[in-house]
């Protein structure tokens, strides 16, 4: 017995640094991120503990995203929260696990107390809901996130998950359009995700310039216009035509629209000065057919000559030409409204439906 | 040819170790435990994959295919952990009691040899178990992973392109039957089977079967904490007094790592284990199962039977 202690005894010692060094390559490797500490031991149950402890803690994880799941169902937000983490830290790189902690609780729990805040109106509980809870719960959405992303830094999804809670939850485009482009650059992220960040450019006060370069290359250069892209464009071309029209004189527009370098965007100021402070509005269709005929005009320019002239009762059928091959050709220029607005034309020009 | 001379010749015969003695006993051990009725627990394994596969089909197919690969590891594990420490402690006792072993060792059989025999036999039978286990585990994984790809194309709308379906198909399949989760079955047969020689040594010294299994147990748990302590002890030494860290290292030295053969948990997570590190947890089981074979020789060898 003693020379069989001396043996296990010696061998214990050779496969020590032996199993140090393989120790540090399953970090390395990522199959060592988590470690029991005071705080795990007091969100689990002893068996759950010793099962972790055991070599079951993917199983033990798997136990406490169904109870996680169960707290959902009967709506114990602070339960689900709970388990949440448990599950989440049984398993850190398990991506899905911060994502459904994220949207329980800027989701479901947000969409919960949103119902009890709208139950209860203006009074105290419904003030409390609205004032105190419903952010508080978009608050630990975020940190969910952010936790997972110490252990998971290139996955481009939790920092989508981030900027759709500022984005779609706090109104904040700011912070949505930091998280997007974060987001975006990550190896996995989707085309999408810059354009979403584009989006949110967009609606950043101050920042209409850097959203406009943003767009417009993204809509010259993606190969894939959407009609989120394409209002967007609209609308930064607008205010930047609507501004120049407001701010320049009559003279400086004009000279700038018909210089040898000047672009549709400087016709499209000038057409802009002539129907809004001018009050112009057939110089303005002869500009703005100018603007339409440019190839790097977008299409909503052609739509909005159109609707122009459709006014003008000796245009009106050729509006109506326009519209309709626009109809065929670009449909994502027109606009629900402007449905009823071409059932109209058509029944002034006595066209049948 | 007289008395002696023949003598002489059975000795010359006799090797001092044959392979095909070994694989005699383990064979028998093998057909031994099989007639325990023990494949039964397989009843109880599929009743288990099959209600994980039938009752989580409200969450995402990653968490759903994570829920099903789980529980089948866990089973996997928790049964081959079983069987090394239960069945092995069995081994020894049940031949004294059946008086299989004395028949044995009266013939030319070293002790070394029935030893090894009766481990090959319990690792035979945990081999098969886990075969068993596994195919089970990848048929049940294969349907529900061409289930969900199903349930995702009939979702689709009319004019998904043939990409899309593409691209669903990689997901899902990624998450599903893939090479690596071999991986994770090779490394519940090695934990097992590091488990079996701890038993074995065990019941070279024990008084009772219980006493085995109790103990088998005991080292077993301890062997899964031991690395903790380690890196708690270590890492911070001088947090810690000098009679702390030694006795962490006496628990290290004297324990087996059974965490080293954990992998399960990140190969379910979607980690990648390399083949050099597979190897290398080969390489350390052989080492278990070499010194747990000589040490349990050391005692058997001098057991009073």
């Amino acid at each position: 017995m003693l020379m069989a202690s001396v043996l296990l005894a010696s061998a214990g010692l050779l496969r020590l640094p032996f199993e140090r060094d393989m120790e540090l390559e399953f970090k390395e490797q990522g199959f060592r991120d988590w470690s029991p500490g005071l705080s795990t031991r007091d969100q689990l149950t002893q068996a759950a503990f010793v099962g972790a402890l055991g070599g079951f803690r993917s199983l033990v994880a798997s136990v406490y995203h169904l109870k996680a799941h169960n707290s959902f169902v009967k709506k114990e937000w602070g339960d689900v929260e709970r388990y949440r983490a448990v599950t989440a830290s049984l398993q850190p790189k398990f991506w899905s696990y911060w994502d459904m902690a994220v949207w329980d609780m800027a989701w479901n729990a947000y969409g919960h107390y949103r119902g009890e805040a709208e139950e209860y109106g203006n009074d105290f509980r419904g003030w409390h809901a609205e004032s105190i809870i419903m952010p508080r719960y978009l608050e630990k959405g975020i940190t969910f996130a952010k936790r997972g992303l110490e252990w998971l830094p290139e996955d481009y999804r939790l920092m989508k998950v981030i900027a759709d809670i500022y984005d779609q939850k706090m109104g904040n485009p700011e912070k949505a359009a930091e998280w997007y482009l974060k987001a975006s650059q990550k190896p996995q992220a989707p085309s999408h995700v810059y354009r979403a960040y584009a989006h949110q450019l967009t609606l950043c006060a101050g920042r209409e310039e850097q959203a406009y370069r943003v767009t417009e290359d993204l809509y010259r250069n993606s190969g894939n216009v959407t009609l989120t892209l394409l209002r967007d464009m609209e609308r930064l071309e607008e205010d930047m035509a609507r501004r120049a029209a407001h701010d320049r004189s009559y003279d400086q527009l004009k000279d700038a629209a018909f210089a040898e370098a000047s672009g549709y965007l400087e016709m499209a100021a000038f057409a802009m000065h002539l129907l809004e402070i001018r009050k112009d509005v057939p110089a303005a269709i002869s500009v703005y057919t100018k603007v339409a005929d440019n190839r790097r005009a977008p299409s909503f320019y052609r739509r909005k000559l159109a609707f122009l002239m459709a006014e003008d009762p000796q245009k009106a059928a050729e509006a109506y030409t326009i519209l309709k091959d626009l109809a065929v050709s670009y449909p994502g220029a027109l606009r629900r409204e402007d449905m009823a607005r071409l059932a109209e034309l058509e029944s002034r020009l006595g066209i049948p439906e | 040819m007289d008395s002696e001379a023949y003598s002489t010749e059975l000795s010359r015969q006799h090797k001092a170790f044959s392979p095909s003695r070994v694989w005699a006993i383990a064979g028998n051990t093998f057909t031994q435990l099989v007639r325990m009725k023990v494949f039964y627990f397989l009843l109880i394994f599929s009743a288990l994959i099959i209600g994980a596969n039938l009752l989580f089909l409200s969450f995402t197919f990653e968490q759903e295919l994570k829920i099903l690969k789980d529980v089948s590891f866990g089973a996997m594990s928790l049964f081959a952990s079983i069987f090394a420490i239960v069945g092995t402690a069995l081994l020894i006792p049940k031949d004294m009691e059946d008086r299989t072993l004395y028949t044995i060792l009266t013939k030319p059989v070293p002790r070394f040899e029935y030893l090894l025999g009766k481990l090959m036999g319990i690792l035979l039978l945990i081999g098969v178990s886990i075969l068993l286990m596994s195919l089970l585990f990848f048929t049940v994984l294969y349907i529900r992973q061409h289930g969900i790809l199903a349930e995702k194309i009939a979702s689709l709308p009319r004019h998904a392109s043939e990409t899309d379906i593409e691209s669903f198909r990689e997901s899902i399949f990624s998450r599903g039957l893939q090479p690596e989760l071999l991986l994770g079955v090779i490394a519940v047969f090695l934990k097992a089977a590091v488990a079996a020689g701890v038993a074995l040594f065990v019941s070279t010294f024990a008084s009772s079967t219980l006493f085995t299994i109790i103990v088998s147990l005991v080292v077993y748990f301890i062997g899964h904490a031991q690395s903790l302590a380690l890196d708690y002890y270590f890492t911070q030494g001088e947090l810690h007094s000098a009679g702390q860290r030694f006795l962490a290292g006496l628990v290290g030295v004297v324990f087996p790592n059974f965490q080293l053969f954990n992998v399960t948990d990140g190969l379910t997570a979607g980690e990648v284990i390399p083949a050099s590190l597979m190897a290398r947890l080969v390489g350390l089981t052989a080492f278990y199962l070499t010194i747990y074979s000589l040490v349990s020789w050391m005692v058997f060898a001098k057991k009073e039977l």
